[in-house]
């Protein structure tokens, strides 16, 4: 949203505050600026109101004056250097080529040196000089709409409007005249998706005086009581002139045109205004000029970002942006067409099923129940808060109006606009949730708003249906202002702040009790007040200070420690950590040959690519294989730690879907044992040894895996992949991977070797016996070693401790011989040769294996 | 264009085993062609190329079929041995890990870390936030109501069966209030908790945004807890973090969760070049209705919260101009921001 600087300074005092002062305390106390925009700065200089003093035909052009125009001598303080030739009275020739330039008229003229507006932000700007025409000298140039980039009239150069004192504007700059080329504050909308009243510039000056600590005088034109009758006033007087001037009246002048409003369900709109306006009560002559209409409207609504389309809409979208209340505009004798019966009938309903509208952008929708519609004679012809019909669009012809002014429920315009694609300047205000009582004034400030500017008269009295909701009283005490903030504010301080922005507050019995103003739909709670009074002193004067607490240890993060531990243990066996999107395709596990109806689906998913809610973490690995493949010259190890989700298992305690965490490793350059290896280093490392392996049976991996197991629940799972899967990302060699499917049962399992109470280890003084022992067998390594540690458990005596170490293993003809390498200690004596060697002959005569 | 010879070829391919023959560029010229051939032909040239997909798909579909029905038949091992069993033709030598020298952590999970670590220091206990959550944690305890247009800032994912991959760690700030509540009612203990994780929004990623990112959140309450020591302790988390006396300031803001909600902005620290201001969280006082679904009395306890992103952290520290390098699990691209 922007915010023009000049526009809020026509409600608010800002001298003496710079655009950076003004944007800093925005950003500290009501909302943040997202740029202040200055690109117009310099863009009017050397642009000046002149007059027209002498007009003549040139004699062989048929189009071109030689006009001589007074500047009351503005150009000699602007620019001394510019020698210009004026003629004895001290006026300039300008040769002009506008139709309507004539002697008199004052007009806007850019003088030598200066840009022409429209050219500004070009890249090579228009700069005017002197020059001759027609053998005439000629200064400068009288500058139309279009060159002052103020619309897009050519028609003609700008006719300013004549002042009573004319000798007031005359060589005054026109930026002045006009408020033009504000600084303008690009306000990020998001952080006041709360505060319907700073949609308008009203509000926003509101706050900006709030936070400068200044009273602020909301006009009376948003604090009129008895809205009715000062219609039905204004209304008679209008009676009165329509018998003098109308023509083509076509019900009698003084009766009302019969209106009526009906809201069928005050939820979708609580409240709804309409009055009828015909055009054409006053002369051509009493309406406002083009400058006039220019100024007060045009130039507010070009500061704001909006396209000016005719006087009618332009006073409309003015309207909006003062006050934050969107309005609309029927054509009066088209409602009645479409409605078909002789007077206008509104109902504001839900729209039904099988009804479509025509909108005002040409575009037909299928309405739904949903949405809100306003009706004539129960045929819709507007999206309610969203957008008009087509069929009852006002146009060139159009004589008559109804005014809507109407609030409607925030969550149905939202879903609206949603729905069908709509985000206008309206759904925004909307969709804020503007209050019933804001309509009521604005209907009220329309209907004088256009009678005074446009000619418009009066033909109806207030329609009008639905209720305000008055904001409720909120107390709170001083105790709990200071309390909350952690402030020392005292009453008068808070007091203050708050009549600032209008709030009624005083102080009773130690009790702050506040009605907010009627545009203060946000303050419910003791809490918004003292937000109120925080932000409007500025948290930033609050003394910092630390919370107060009792130094119990908190409670440890153990699922954090431990993935902590195997990151860091991972990536110093030389692994590399990854992160990859939990959002995956469907394809990968396919490709995986893996399911994928136990993946959770993403609904609204940005690709295909993030469809699901991936249920295993290797397929992700697998999808990286083939960029690290191409990147890297060695071997690597690429592991992930993160969260899976399977839709199988089932929900929490919670109601919500249950989450475990895995680890997958992916391994190239590898074999079985060595990704083995790591598994169990790892599992070691946590004092994991008591575990089982087993065969494993899994679509992803070859013959070439195992699981381990401890307590019957698998641990880890690891081995050579399938080369049918891994060629399919790129691999050409052998993939290895190890994957934990659920760290808590390793967790679950390190903590509970971790609670088991350690046998003592006794470091002998006398020295070890070390031998080695080789047998051929044709069983498992697990069976020989389950054997040979039996077999020495039995025979050593008590005291001594024994270490076993693989050595070796040799295959020849289908049988292998498995070497180890054993040492034996004793804690309280050496050791002797014979003792030792007796152990070693039991276990090279071993039967059992 | 000759759609035979094309078949033929494709086909060949997909009867290897090729199952990326539509990325193969003859593929890719075919389906060029079609704008090349005038209009009035270009449907019959349309209707043979679809067919011959679905010919070449269905081959693909057939090999792979016969690929996974008959699993790769290797050697038999002993995979209860530690190690390969040399043989006469060689020794085998035994598996090694690797070290530790090409080994790396990725940046984000040990920002966490150290983010966590500073939160820990100061008293704060730690959780990891959930990455499937339900409407209720993510926005109604949190005091959004359905429909309200502050839930449009968050973009959220929605699954097929109502879950949500939230788009904040605030989705655990419920969770922490319970479980907090009894310590904090029975034995005047404050809630003191941070939760760190992954969060989603559904925008398309570019340089600056990421559609999944990290956050850390925190959370503290107590019977006199109150703005000033938020934005004290929120100081000295930073003056910690960058290690440097640090100027704050901070913006008002909306978050349904909070009253009064501030944005809270820290000089920019000498470590990072220094000069401007950084935004670095949103933070708050909780709002009273998120106290009462806990089952907190807003009139006996206070509280305050904040959460911001991991990844932006990251970004800054290691001048990393693509956010999407952090997802993109390429080795060489982490490697670099060691």
């Amino acid at each position: 949203m922007i915010i023009a600087r000049k526009w809020l300074e026509k409600f608010v005092d800002l001298s003496n505050i710079t655009d950076e002062e003004l944007a800093e305390r925005i950003g500290s106390r009501l909302v943040e600026v997202e740029e202040v925009i200055k690109n117009n700065d310099g863009k009017y200089d050397g642009i000046f109101v002149v007059e027209v003093k002498t007009c003549e035909k040139i004699a062989d052009s048929d189009h071109l004056h030689l006009t001589f125009v007074d500047d009351c001598g503005i150009m000699e303080r602007y620019a001394p250097d510019e020698l210009i030739a004026r003629n004895s009275k001290g006026w300039i020739p300008v040769v002009c080529g506008a139709p309507n330039v004539r002697a008199g008229m004052l007009a806007a003229w850019i003088a030598p040196g200066a840009t022409v507006p429209s050219t500004f932000n070009d890249k090579e700007p228009f700069i005017i000089g002197a020059k001759k025409l027609r053998g005439h000298q000629s200064y400068g140039m009288l500058a139309a709409i279009d060159e002052l980039d103020l619309g897009t009239a050519h028609d003609g150069i700008l006719e300013i409007d004549r002042p009573e004192d004319a000798s007031e504007i005359i060589g005054a700059p026109l930026g002045e005249v006009m408020g033009l080329g504000s600084t303008l504050l690009d306000i990020e909308n998001k952080s006041l998706t709360h505060r319907p009243d700073c949609f308008g510039v009203i509000g926003f000056a509101r706050e900006v005086a709030g936070i400068f600590g200044k009273p602020f005088a909301t006009p009376d034109y948003l604090q009129a009581t008895e809205i009715a009758s000062n219609i039905e006033r204004l209304r008679k007087i209008d009676a009165g002139e329509w018998a003098k001037v109308s023509k083509n009246a076509i019900v009698s002048a003084d009766s009302a045109i019969s209106l009526d409003v009906k809201i069928e369900d005050p939820a979708l709109c609580p409240r709804y205004n309409a009055i009828i306006l015909e055009d054409g009560l006053a002369k051509e002559s009493e309406q406002p000029s083009e400058f006039a209409h220019l100024c007060q409207v045009g130039i507010p609504l070009m500061l704001s970002n909006i396209r000016t389309v005719n006087p009618l809409v332009d006073w409309s979208n003015y309207l909006m942006l003062l006050t934050g209340q969107p309005l609309h505009f029927f054509d009066y004798d088209k409602l009645l067409a479409v409605g078909g019966k002789q007077t206008a009938s509104i109902t504001i309903r839900a729209a039904k099923k099988g009804e479509s509208l025509e909108l005002i952008n040409h575009k037909t929708i299928q309405l739904t129940e949903r949405d809100t519609v306003i009706t004539s004679n129960d045929v819709p012809i507007a999206l309610a808060g969203v957008m008009g019909g087509l069929s009852t669009e006002i146009d060139d012809t159009t004589k008559r109006i109804v005014v809507e002014s109407a609030s409607f429920n925030l969550y149905r315009i939202r879903e609206t606009s949603f729905r069908y694609g709509i985000f206008s300047e309206a759904v925004t205000r909307f969709t804020k949730g503007q209050p019933a009582a804001l309509a009521d004034q604005v209907v009220l400030l329309a209907a004088t708003s256009l009678r005074k500017n446009l000619g418009f008269g009066l033909r109806s009295t207030l329609a009008t249906d639905g209720k305000n909701t008055p904001t409720p009283t909120v107390t709170t005490t001083l105790t709990a202002i200071n309390a909350t903030l952690g402030s020392n504010y005292s009453e008068t301080e808070v007091e203050s702040a708050l009549h600032n922005v209008n709030f009624d507050a005083g102080w009773a019995d130690h009790q702050l009790i506040t009605h907010p103003p009627y545009w203060r739909t946000d303050i419910n709670i003791a809490e918004d007040i003292i937000e109120e009074i925080g932000r409007l002193l500025g948290f930033d004067n609050l003394a910092f200070q630390l919370p107060t607490r009792h130094a119990a240890a908190p409670a440890p993060d153990e699922v954090g420690d431990f993935t902590k531990l195997l990151r860091n243990h991972l990536a110093s066996y030389g692994s590399n950590e990854a992160l990859t999107y939990s959002f995956i395709s469907r394809n990968l596990l396919e490709k995986c040959n893996l399911p994928t109806d136990t993946a959770y689906e993403i609904a609204n998913s940005i690709s295909p690519e993030l469809q699901i809610i991936r249920p295993r973490l290797l397929p992700s690995l697998l999808a990286k294989l083939e960029l690290n493949l191409r990147d890297l010259d060695r071997s690597f190890t690429i592991f992930e730690l993160n969260q899976v989700f399977d839709k199988t298992r089932p929900l929490t305690s919670d109601g919500v879907p249950d989450e475990h965490q895995q680890l997958a490793l992916l391994q190239t350059g590898s074999d079985f044992y060595t990704i083995k290896h790591w598994v169990i280093t790892l599992l070691n490392t946590l004092c994991l040894s008591d575990f089982t392996l087993e065969p494993l049976d899994d679509p992803l991996y070859t013959d070439h895996s195992a699981k381990i197991t401890l307590n019957g629940q698998e641990l880890a799972r690891f081995g050579r992949l399938q080369a049918a899967i891994t060629e399919q990302f790129g691999a050409t060699t052998p993939i290895c991977a190890a994957e934990f499917l659920d760290l808590n049962i390793l967790l679950n399992a390190k903590q509970s070797a971790d609670a088991t109470p350690r046998t003592p280890i006794a470091f002998s003084r006398f020295p070890s016996v070390k031998r080695d022992l080789s047998l051929t067998s044709d069983k498992t390594y697990t069976e020989i070693l389950t054997a040979v540690q039996s077999q020495i458990q039995q025979t050593v005596g008590q005291d001594t401790t024994w270490t076993l170490e693989p050595r070796n293993i040799f295959a020849k003809d289908g049988a292998k011989t498995f070497t180890f390498h054993l040492t034996f200690t004793n804690s309280a004596r050496t050791l002797l040769s014979a003792e030792v060697n007796a152990i070693m002959t039991t276990l090279e005569n071993l039967t059992t294996i | 264009m000759d759609l035979r010879e094309l078949k033929e070829e494709l086909g060949r391919r997909a009867r290897q085993g090729d199952s990326r023959v539509f990325k193969s560029a003859e593929w890719q010229a075919a389906t060029a062609h079609i704008m090349q051939i005038e209009p009035a032909k270009r449907a019959d040239f349309g209707r043979e190329l679809n067919n011959l997909k679905l010919s070449l798909e269905t081959i693909i579909a057939e090999t792979t079929t016969l690929k996974t029905s008959a699993p790769e038949a290797l050697p038999q091992i002993d995979i209860t041995a530690p190690f390969a069993a040399s043989t006469p033709e060689g020794t085998v030598a035994k598996p090694t890990l690797g070290t530790a020298d090409i080994g790396s952590r990725h940046p984000l999970t040990e920002e966490i870390e150290r983010v966590v670590a500073i939160y820990r220091d100061m008293g704060f206990s730690a959780v990891e936030s959930r990455q499937l959550d339900d409407d209720f944690h993510m926005f109604e305890a949190l005091n959004f109501p359905e429909g309200h247009p502050a839930r449009d800032n968050f973009d959220t994912f929605r699954t097929r069966e109502g879950f949500i991959p939230p788009a904040h760690t605030s989705t655990m700030q419920n969770r922490i209030l319970l479980a907090g509540r009894t310590a904090l009612v029975e034995q005047n203990e404050s809630i003191a908790s941070v939760s760190y994780g992954r969060c989603f929004r559904n925008e398309d990623a570019d340089a600056t945004h990421e559609h999944t990112f990290y956050q850390c959140e925190g959370v503290y309450v107590s019977r006199d807890a109150n703005l000033a020591q938020m934005l004290g302790l929120l100081r000295n988390f930073f003056e910690t973090y960058y290690g440097q006396k640090l100027a704050i300031k901070t913006q008002p803001a909306f978050f349904p969760f909070v009253e009064p909600g501030l944005e809270f902005m820290i000089e920019k620290p000498a470590s990072l070049g220094g000069g401007g201001w950084l935004e670095m969280l949103g933070c708050g006082m909780i709002h009273p209705n998120v106290l009462k679904m806990a089952g907190l009395d807003p009139t006996e306890f206070r509280g305050f919260a904040w959460g911001g992103g991991i990844d932006r952290l990251v970004m800054l520290k290691r001048h990393i101009a693509d956010i999407r390098v952090l997802e993109s699990g390429r080795i060489k691209a982490l490697e670099e921001l060691k």
